[in-house]
């Protein structure tokens, strides 16, 4: 749940930042994590996965701020007004969901949650860890090729996890990460393109990200829109009182 | 023929040299061969069942498992820690999805208003978590472990696009490693793995068993170092060029490649035997090197060529199948032979000429006939000339019993049949189906609102009505459990949900942090499909076709009006084989015979090509005949049986062509049948036994199929032998007659 505010300030880039040089791969991903991210955002998610012929298109609202979070499903019908809210207090995660077909809120254990890089995001083809953006910790960094105002930045895990190998390829002037291949040794499992950014708040964030998974031959499209940052959102929308509500 | 070989004669060197130099060339196609022992290779191109399968593969995925069943005593302590090292190293590996055991078994329970996921075992597992696990696993009737606690199931899922065979090393091997006691396995990779490794060994053992054979058989014709190392450069040269051709098709290796490389290897031998033969015979009649090699390649190298074209157009009927692997090792033949037939057409003129003729007795005039095996195919002629009528009733009474045979032959296309009934691979699939209840399984392919609860519920009918009346299977899983199970956290009662809003709604929450590999697995992105999966015993496909058609049945009577079903799974791809293998059994078999008889009509003549033809089709029968007397399944390796018996038998072809020579050269019926015996005959007799060696090398197959194979090309080669020198000689007698004018000899060659 944490992940769509992970999303919207990991994967975001200030306007302000400058074209600057970096001697190491290490570097470039500190300075990629060291940009500027919103307090609190609101968002309309579309995600849409695809494979074959066939494609599922959800809806949902999003409300984020601190360690809280909120999601709504506006679209299909089926699902509309279904929720799920993530809070944390004390240093323990609770999730609750409520489904208005029966009217009834559930609270789920962090267990409930598996491991997020091994889960997926609601069955599309990004797991909580690649919404969360470049990892710093477990990686070791080697910088490629630094050419035609673009990094290309190679980590390689140092513990097991999900992928032994991530490419990234970033935008020099705005430390936007574009590209990034996730391997299982030399097996090209993903690959995520972020084919379109938005300025919102004075962030540039990702208006449209696609992720490809060559494993299992379907694709997930993850697009925001009535995207706002910074803005205060009442402590009473991350309450069971607001998720129950259509 | 005349004019090539004197052309060979001349430039023999530079033949040598350039025959050399084009196959080290052409050889380097060899290295793009890749092994395959995938399944799916054996699946025809079009099929009901093979389509059902790629929509499903296409909708739902494939999921890939290794079945472990683990022996011991499940509950104890120490045991169950051994299971979890062990779930442990299996999800390390490299392309593991997900192991699934007692050892990370999660319980999903609602307390204190909160739905908790929780692995019922700690490390160590304490008593207390044990004796949970026991009360859990009875009221749940969990397949993960057996109902006397003397087995656990382990399932290792392998991750999409994996290849199978490297993750069913991988889990064979760590299986074996960490675990001390009893260990049977079941699964696709898990067989394919076995395949493989079965596919090395033989390609390895059998083709040195198959060449030892070989060049002892040709020692044993021609008593001399030269008759039988001229044959073994020849055929190597001959089959590299194959194989590279081969390799530049970009087909792999598969399990029918041994046959394959054994089937040139033994036909290729056999043109240098003829052609040697003939050679050593011209040699011994007083010619020099040069006469002796314009006779034999005039003469002896038609025989040959028809022989060799007959064997390709039989292996190109292959290119008909439905099939990609009977294809490929058609293709396979037919390059090979058509290396060998090259080879020893080029290189075996061109050697014969650059190296010194070997010493050989002359043969004098007018000499009686010396040696065992003279005097016997002697007295064979003599006694055919005279009993023609009686050789066309013994094999008229053999035809009969031949064709009784073939009408009891029964079809088994099961990738268990690869292994010998007795052979640990099968007792351990066996084990797992026993304990597990079926490591193969039916998918049924439901369509329509698969969501609304009438449909959830015809779900659940169908698993327990499966359960009950198809004795044998195992608990069908359906989307109906997931739903189920998720409602009733929710509902607090174990209930199917009451509409269809409720049912997505259950669905969004399991769905909420799986991957989009969970999310299809049983449900199409547009939920309008659905999977339900029936394990059933990995048995031959007769079985397997009983269990289809009962679940069938089943499925159109509880699903009637609901959704609509399709039956597949890839435990039927051996049914959609069998299928395929009989119309390509008699498509290749009826294309063989045409063609090579237009292939010995355009050589020779009409009447010659069938009268060769009616004799291997004897024996043809009786190769079927003795299939179905011995209860042998037609499979995918003895459905080739008749295409190679039409290509490789024609050796036959030779007596007609010597026969007709004779007569040509004015001899009577009698004694041209009589030198005809003595030399072509003799030929034949060793071109059997030397086929025969090396068909029989297949029998040491660990592969079931090959080695069947193996076995009843020994029987067809002998018995094409026996028919060729008894049979096929009368209907010579009776049919055939020079078509020019004999030019008479003089009373000194007339005599024997």
């Amino acid at each position: 749940m944490k992940i769509l505010w992970m999303l919207l300030s990991v994967w975001l880039l200030s306007t302000t930042t400058l074209a600057q040089s970096y001697k190491s791969g290490l570097e470039v991903m500190q300075a990629v994590q060291q940009r500027p991210r919103p307090q609190s955002s609101m968002a309309t998610i579309t995600l849409q996965i695809s494979k074959g012929n066939q494609t599922l298109s959800r809806t949902l609202r999003s409300w984020n701020q601190g360690e809280n979070s909120l999601i709504k499903f506006l679209a299909p019908a089926d699902v509309r007004g279904s929720g799920m809210l993530s809070t944390q207090q004390n240093g323990v995660s609770e999730v609750r969901v409520f489904l208005p077909t029966l009217n009834v809120v559930q609270r789920l254990t962090g267990s409930n949650q598996g491991n997020p890089c091994e889960a997926a995001f609601f069955g599309s083809d990004f797991s909580y860890c690649d919404l969360a953006g470049p990892p710093i910790q477990g990686y070791s960094f080697a910088l490629l090729s630094s050419s035609a105002g673009r990094y290309t930045v190679e980590a390689k895990a140092t513990q097991a996890g999900p992928y032994d190998r991530l490419v990234f390829e970033i935008e020099a002037a705005t430390l936007s990460i574009t590209k990034t291949e996730y391997y299982q040794g030399s097996t090209l499992l993903k690959t995520l393109r972020v084919s379109e950014f938005m300025q919102v708040g004075g962030y540039r964030l990702p208006k449209t990200m696609v992720m490809q998974n060559h494993a299992q031959k379907s694709q997930s499209t993850f697009s925001q829109t009535e995207v706002q940052v910074d803005v205060r959102i009442a402590d009473s929308v991350f309450t069971e009182r607001f998720l129950r509500q259509p | 023929m005349t004019a090539w070989i004197n052309w060979v004669i001349k430039h023999s060197l530079w033949v040598v040299v350039g025959f050399v130099l084009l196959t080290a060339l052409l050889m380097t196609g060899a290295s793009r061969i890749q092994l395959s022992s995938d399944s799916s290779v054996f699946q025809p191109d079009h099929h009901p069942l093979v389509s059902i399968n790629q929509e499903i593969r296409q909708n739902f995925g494939s999921s890939e498992n290794v079945i472990v069943l683990l022996g011991g005593d499940i509950f104890a302590p120490n045991t169950l820690q051994q299971l979890q090292t062990l779930n442990q190293r299996l999800e390390e590996l490299p392309n593991t999805q997900r192991v699934t055991s007692l050892a990370n078994l999660a319980r999903l329970e609602q307390t204190e208003g909160q739905i908790v996921s929780r692995v019922m075992l700690g490390t160590p597992p304490t008593a207390s978590q044990i004796a949970e696990l026991r009360s859990y696993l009875q009221q749940q009737s969990s397949p993960l472990v057996s109902a006397d606690g003397r087995y656990a199931v382990l399932i290792a899922e392998m991750r999409a696009g994996a290849n199978p065979q490297s993750f069913g090393q991988a889990v064979a091997d760590t299986v074996r490693k960490s675990w001390s006691g009893e260990v049977h396995m079941a699964g696709a990779p898990f067989i394919i793995a076995e395949v493989n490794r079965t596919i090395v060994n033989d390609l390895q053992v059998i083709g040195a068993v198959a060449l030892g054979l070989i060049l002892l058989f040709l020692f044993l014709n021609f008593g001399r170092l030269h008759g039988m190392l001229l044959p073994l450069v020849q055929v190597f040269f001959g089959l590299n060029l194959g194989l590279g051709l081969y390799g530049f098709t970009g087909a792999p290796a598969g399990q029918l490649t041994t046959i394959g490389i054994i089937a040139v290897l033994a036909v290729g031998s056999s043109f240098a035997l003829h052609l040697l033969g003939r050679f050593y015979s011209e040699l011994a009649q007083g010619r020099n090197k040069t006469q002796a090699l314009v006779a034999t390649f005039s003469h002896t190298a038609q025989g040959v060529v028809i022989s060799a074209l007959a064997i390709v157009v039989a292996m190109m009927t292959l290119w008909f199948s439905d099939i990609g692997q009977l294809r490929d090792v058609g293709t396979l033949i037919a390059l090979g032979v058509a290396g060998t037939l090259a080879s020893a057409l080029v290189l075996l003129p061109a050697l014969l000429n650059l190296l010194p003729a070997p010493k050989i007795k002359p043969q004098v005039p007018n000499a009686p006939v010396t040696g065992g095996l003279n005097r016997f195919l002697l007295g064979l002629a003599r006694w055919v000339f005279a009993h023609r009528t009686a050789t066309f009733g013994i094999a008229g009474v053999l035809v009969v019993f031949g064709l009784i045979g073939a009408s009891r032959i029964e079809a088994n296309t099961s990738f268990l049949s690869f292994f010998p009934k007795d052979s640990p691979t099968v007792k351990s699939i066996q084990k797992v189906d026993q304990v597990f209840g079926g490591s193969g399984s039916l998918a049924l392919l439901l369509e329509g609102d698969v969501l609304q609860p009438q449909a959830l519920a015809a779900m659940q009918r169908f698993a327990t009505r499966a359960k009950n009346e198809i004795p044998g299977v195992g608990q069908a899983v359906s989307i109906a459990d997931t739903v189920q199970t998720v409602n009733a956290l929710f509902s607090g009662q174990r209930q199917l949900p009451q509409s269809r809003e409720q049912a997505a709604q259950a669905l969004l929450v399991y769905q909420s942090s799986v991957s989009s590999a969970d999310l299809t697995r049983q449900l199409s992105l547009n939920q309008q499909q659905t999977l339900l999966t029936l394990p059933i015993p990995l048995r031959n496909t007769q079985e397997t076709r009983r269990y289809y058609q009962q679940a069938q049945s089943l499925a159109n009577e509880v699903f009637a009006g609901v959704l609509t079903v399709k039956v597949g799974g890839d435990s039927l791809s051996g049914l959609a084989l069998e299928d395929a293998l009989i119309h390509d059994f008699i498509l290749s078999l009826s294309l063989a015979i045409l063609l090579v008889v237009l292939v010995d009509s355009l050589v020779r003549s009409f009447r010659a090509a069938v009268i060769t033809i009616s004799s291997l089709l004897m024996t043809i029968v009786l190769q079927y005949g003795l299939l179905g007397w011995l209860g042998i399944d037609l499979d995918i390796s003895t459905m080739l049986l008749g295409a190679l018996a039409i290509g490789v038998g024609d050796y036959a072809i030779h007596l007609t062509v010597r026969y007709l020579e004779e007569l040509k050269r004015g001899r009577t019926a009698q004694t041209a049948l009589e030198q005809t015996l003595l030399t072509s005959g003799r030929s034949i007799v060793f071109t059997a036994l030397t086929l025969g060696a090396g068909f029989a090398a297949l029998s040491f197959s660990q592969l079931q199929p090959v080695a069947s194979l193996g076995q009843l090309m020994v029987f067809t080669v002998l018995s094409v032998g026996v028919s060729s020198l008894s049979l096929l000689p009368a209907m010579s007698l009776q049919f055939l007659r020079p078509a020019k004018a004999a030019v008479p000899l003089n009373p000194q060659e007339e005599g024997l």
